[in-house]
Formats: structure tokens, C-alpha cells, sequence
């Protein structure tokens, strides 16, 4: 077995995978649907169904880049690989989901679905590093949750300034900020630091102790 | 009060999905295959998402109808509390399918599809797309939005809780077996899942019937303001400035002699209600709060428009001569009640001649001239 297939194998890949194409699958049907309404409330400005997809594909990459073990102190240079693989497995998706963007009667750009998919890829591994992988969809969702019911109207593009999840097109200063944003994400759970360790420890050791067996964690 | 229902759905699926899930995996097993506790711990920790959820949703009810100050509204108790209900239960379902799916997956990926499907059911199903009012299962039948002169269709209602209802339990009771790393639901409690989906996703379709229902009401709150003056108790606070113009312009007609000015009865519109004119009732347009109250000259227009006159409504339109009259008129009262007012082609009408037009507008012969 080559180092790389050792490295995929304790990843969660084949989850994310069959994940990651669903949602794919979904918005290649979906990618012209415009969302009008958030409940019974119309939406001052029409949000692609596109760009609501990269929650899921956000969780994907969560997904495949949580480590199976978080809390093992690690040295710095597997801190570096673990970003460099949280770095091609965000590339990947990112990729694929916003091939989408460039179909025939795309109701979102592919820079826009590339975007949302890096801020809620970021998102979820922080939601990973903090509330643990079951929860980390949490994050994402609650922010375009947030933004989508929020973040229209207002100004004369149709939207908040802070309502980038929702913006069809994309700046240098939200690529700024989305990018530093998913890197100091990427650091966090590639260090293993979740929470402030001291208080929580205890906790953690139990976890381990009478939990699940370790490949189910 | 419903507004924010849609973002609590995905939330309490995704919630429940990875408890339920996590109540499925190896080490907790045994309690879920159990035949005796398998429903009791499903159902505690589907319970442990929505009644925090739905205590939470029933405490914001609470203090909206608390800060707006209508406990009760206009249509009593029974259909507000079925109302609540009917939203209650449609937190619990999302919260037993959310359960549903966490029982077959694993925990990591159990929060984002139950979340995600939550939000697409309750946007295929969820909201009225079409353009004509109709039943929704997962909506909140108009409930977000205070109107008078409505009240829920307490049968559409009814449909909901128990349809909700009865498909939530058994989408909880839903048995899962097997040993190994997966799980499979027994073949009764997969067909029975299938079939609650497949009724919730029916209902739409074959309910019939508006969510809300007409119940006309007329304004109840009058007061003396030189003719009696009759709005909504909900408009009230925002009727200041209308009132205090109108009893400037009554008096001032009154005063001067223009008797035919000053109605029987003036009576504020609603969408449902519409003052009968025949009897001598004049209607006022609806008053709003936070809009800029129309000068007197805007006031008076509206006051005058025979607007129980087919021809106002008809292809055709009306005659030349209303508009000319209704000019007249207006600037007649602004120049009695000493408003400031443009200057106009038009002269100041004798009473006679307010008495003739009015006259005649009262029988819908539109064609007089000032």
C-alpha cells in the first residue's frame, strides 16, 4: 500500500465521495432553479439554488479532511501535510462543484459557487475542530441560512455587503478574505486544536476510553 | 410569527439525524434493535431536539402577541391555538424525519443530509409557489401576516395536525436491524415510511380549499370628529392626523354651509370591507402606520369618489366630467376649510351646485358638470 492510499484510507474519502456527488447531481439538475422564497416570505432578490449547494459540498470537505483521531498532538511537519491534503481535497471539490457554474443556463457563475464553496468548506472544518465532525454542518448552514433570510435587499445590488453567500458575483476583497479565512481553518484542524485543550481534556479521555471503537470515530 | 419556521426546519432535522444516528452506531445497538426499547430511545432523543425547539417557537408567539398587545385577535381562541398547533407539529415532523435518516447513516454524514433534505421538503411542499392560495402542508397558512377580516381555514388545519401527526409517528416508530456496521429498517417500517411520505407529499394536492376565509369586518372603533368616524381598533393609534384633518374639513363645511359635505358616517375601507355608500356611509381610505398622511386635498378625494358606481370599474372609464366635478369639489372644500391648494382652472361651487353634483353622483349619473 502506497503512502497515499494509507493516507486516503483512514480518511473518510468513500463518504465523501458518494456525498460530494450526489449534491453534484442535484445541482446539475437544479442549475437553473432561482429560489424566490424563504418560507412564506418573498425574497427581495432571487438566489441561485446553485450557490445554496456549497453547504453540502462544504460538509464534503469537512468530511474527507477531519482526521480520524483530532486530539493526537502532532509535529509540525505532519501539521504541513495534513494542510497540504485539506488544501487538494478543498481544490477538488471546489472544482468539481463550480463545473456546474459553466453548464448551459447556470443561475450562478462558477467564481460565485467557487467562492461559497471555499467560505463554507472553511466553515465547516472550523465547525469540525470545534463542535466535532457529526456537528459541522452546523456552521455552514446557519450562515446562508442567516444570509439567505437576512442578507437580501437594502442596497441597490439587491443584498448586504456582509451577504457574500448570496452575491452572484465575486471581488478581490472577498476572495481576500474567504481564502485567509479557509487557510487559518485549514491550520486549525490540521493542528488538532479544537476547543482550548486544559478544560476539556478529561472529557476527551473518557470519550476515548468507553467510546467507539476507534474507526468509527 | 411563522416567518422564521423555514430556517428552524433544517436545523431540527440535521439535530436529530446525527442524535439518532449516533444512538444507531455499534456500543449503543443494542438499545435501538431492542424491539421493547427501540422506539423509547428514538423517541426520547427525537424529543430531546423538538420540544426545545417548539417551547422556543411558542415563547416567541408569546411575546409577539404580548409586544403587539392583541392577545386574541379577532377570530378567538380556538383557531389561534389550532394554528400554533398545526406549526408545533410540523417542528415535530422534521424533527422524526430527521430521526429517520440518522438511523441509516453514520453520525458524520447524518446532520448534512438531514438537513438538507429537510430544506428541500419543506421547500417543495412547504411554501405556496402557486400563485392561488391553496393548501400546504408544511406552511403556515398565512398565519405570519396579522390581516383583518380573515380567519384561518380551521379544517385546512385540522388536515395539517393530523396528517403531521400521524406520519411523524411513523416515521418514528420506524425498527432498524442488523448488527454489522449498517443497519436496515424492517420491511413493514419501510413501507410504512414510503407511505407517510408519499401522504404528506399527496396532501397539497388533494386538499382543498383556501387557507384563509373571509369573516368581513366592519371598522368598530368610532369617534366624533364632525361626523362619526368609524377605523379599525388596530389602525387606531396611527388615525391622529387623519381624524384631526377630517373634523377641520367638516366643521369648516358645515360652518360655511355646504351641508351635503358632511356624510352620515365615514367608515375606513379594508381589503374585505367596503362602506356602503347607498346608505349615506362614505368609506376613507385604509390607514397605515409609518405612511405620510395625505394632505387634506388627497383626503378629500377619496372621501368623494363615488366608488360604488360600476363605471368607475368598467373598461370604458368614467365620463370626463367626473374628474371635472371631483376637481371642483375638492378645490370647493379646500377653499372652505382654508387649506393651501394650487391654483386651479376651476371656480369655488355654491352649495346648490355641491348638492346637485352629489346628488347625482348618489345615483350613479356621472355625467353632471360642475
Amino acid at each position: 500500500v502506497s503512502a497515499l492510499a494509507a493516507w486516503v484510507g483512514v480518511h473518510r474519502v468513500r463518504a465523501a465521495v458518494l456525498v460530494s456527488l450526489v449534491a453534484w447531481t442535484g445541482a446539475v439538475v437544479w442549475r437553473e432553479v432561482l429560489v424566490t422564497q424563504a418560507g412564506p416570505r418573498i425574497l427581495p432578490t432571487p438566489i441561485a439554488a446553485l450557490l445554496l449547494f456549497a453547504v453540502i459540498q462544504g460538509c464534503v470537505i469537512a468530511l474527507a479532511v477531519t482526521p480520524p483521531l483530532l486530539d493526537v498532538r502532532r509535529p509540525l511537519r505532519v501539521v504541513g501535510y495534513r494542510v497540504v491534503w485539506a488544501a487538494s481535497v478543498t481544490a477538488v471539490v471546489t472544482l468539481l462543484s463550480s463545473i456546474v457554474g459553466v453548464l448551459d443556463g447556470a443561475a450562478a457563475g462558477a467564481s460565485a459557487i467557487a467562492r461559497n464553496t471555499l467560505l463554507c468548506g472553511a466553515l465547516a472544518l472550523l465547525g469540525s475542530a470545534m463542535l466535532g465532525l457529526e456537528r459541522s454542518w452546523l456552521p455552514p448552514l446557519l450562515a446562508t441560512l442567516a444570509t439567505v433570510q437576512w442578507g437580501g435587499g437594502g442596497t441597490p445590488q439587491g443584498f448586504a455587503t456582509w451577504a457574500v453567500l448570496i452575491d452572484p458575483r465575486t471581488t478581490h476583497l472577498q476572495w481576500a478574505v474567504v481564502t485567509t479565512f479557509w487557510l487559518a481553518a485549514a491550520v486549525v484542524i490540521a493542528a488538532g486544536t479544537g476547543w482550548p485543550r486544559s478544560g476539556v481534556r478529561v472529557l476527551r479521555f473518557r470519550r476515548v476510553a468507553v467510546g467507539l471503537p476507534q474507526h468509527r470515530r | 410569527m411563522a416567518l422564521s419556521l423555514w430556517l428552524v426546519f433544517p436545523i431540527v432535522a440535521g439535530a436529530a439525524a446525527v442524535d439518532a444516528a449516533m444512538l444507531t452506531q455499534p456500543g449503543h445497538r443494542f438499545m435501538v434493535t431492542s424491539k421493547r426499547l427501540a422506539s423509547r430511545r428514538y423517541g426520547w432523543a427525537l424529543a430531546w431536539v423538538a420540544v426545545p425547539a417548539v417551547v422556543a417557537h411558542g415563547g416567541v408567539i408569546v411575546a409577539v402577541l404580548a409586544l403587539g398587545g392583541a392577545w386574541l385577535g379577532r377570530v378567538g381562541v380556538v383557531p389561534l391555538l389550532l394554528a400554533v398547533a398545526a406549526q408545533a407539529v410540523t417542528i415535530v415532523w422534521f424533527a422524526a424525519w430527521g430521526s429517520l435518516i440518522g438511523r441509516l447513516l453514520s453520525p458524520v454524514v447524518a446532520g448534512i443530509v438531514g438537513a438538507a433534505s429537510a430544506f428541500l421538503l419543506s421547500t417543495i411542499w412547504g411554501q405556496a409557489m402557486s400563485p392561488r392560495p391553496q393548501f400546504s402542508v408544511f406552511g403556515d397558512a398565512g398565519a405570519s401576516v396579522s390581516q383583518i377580516g380573515v380567519t384561518w381555514n380551521v379544517h385546512h388545519l385540522l388536515v395539517q395536525i393530523a396528517v403531521l401527526g400521524v406520519t411523524a409517528v411513523a416515521l418514528w416508530r420506524v425498527r432498524v436491524v442488523g448488527m454489522g456496521t449498517r443497519v436496515r429498517p424492517t420491511v413493514v417500517s419501510a413501507c410504512l415510511a414510503v407511505a407517510s411520505v408519499m401522504v404528506v407529499g399527496s396532501a397539497n394536492s388533494v386538499v382543498g380549499g383556501a387557507p384563509l376565509q373571509e369573516r368581513v369586518e366592519a371598522p368598530e372603533l368610532c369617534v366624533e370628529a364632525g361626523t362619526t368616524v368609524c377605523v379599525y381598533r388596530e389602525h387606531f393609534p396611527y388615525a391622529g392626523d387623519t381624524l384631526e384633518t377630517l373634523q377641520v374639513m367638516f366643521d369648516s363645511a358645515s360652518a360655511a354651509g355646504y351641508e351635503s359635505l358632511v356624510p352620515v358616517r365615514v367608515e375606513e375601507w379594508s381589503r374585505r370591507y367596503e362602506p356602503d355608500r347607498q346608505s349615506g356611509v362614505w368609506g376613507l381610505y385604509t390607514i397605515e402606520r409609518n405612511v405620510e398622511v395625505d394632505p387634506a386635498w388627497g383626503l378629500a378625494q377619496s372621501l368623494l369618489v363615488p366608488y360604488q358606481c360600476p363605471a368607475l370599474s368598467d373598461d370604458v372609464g368614467p365620463p370626463e366630467q367626473l374628474w371635472q366635478s371631483l376637481e371642483a369639489l375638492t378645490y370647493t372644500w379646500m377653499t372652505v376649510a382654508g387649506y393651501d391648494i394650487p391654483e386651479l382652472k376651476t371656480t369655488v361651487l355654491e352649495p346648490k351646485d355641491v348638492d346637485r353634483i352629489l346628488e347625482a353622483w348618489s345615483r350613479c349619473d356621472l355625467d353632471v358638470s360642475p
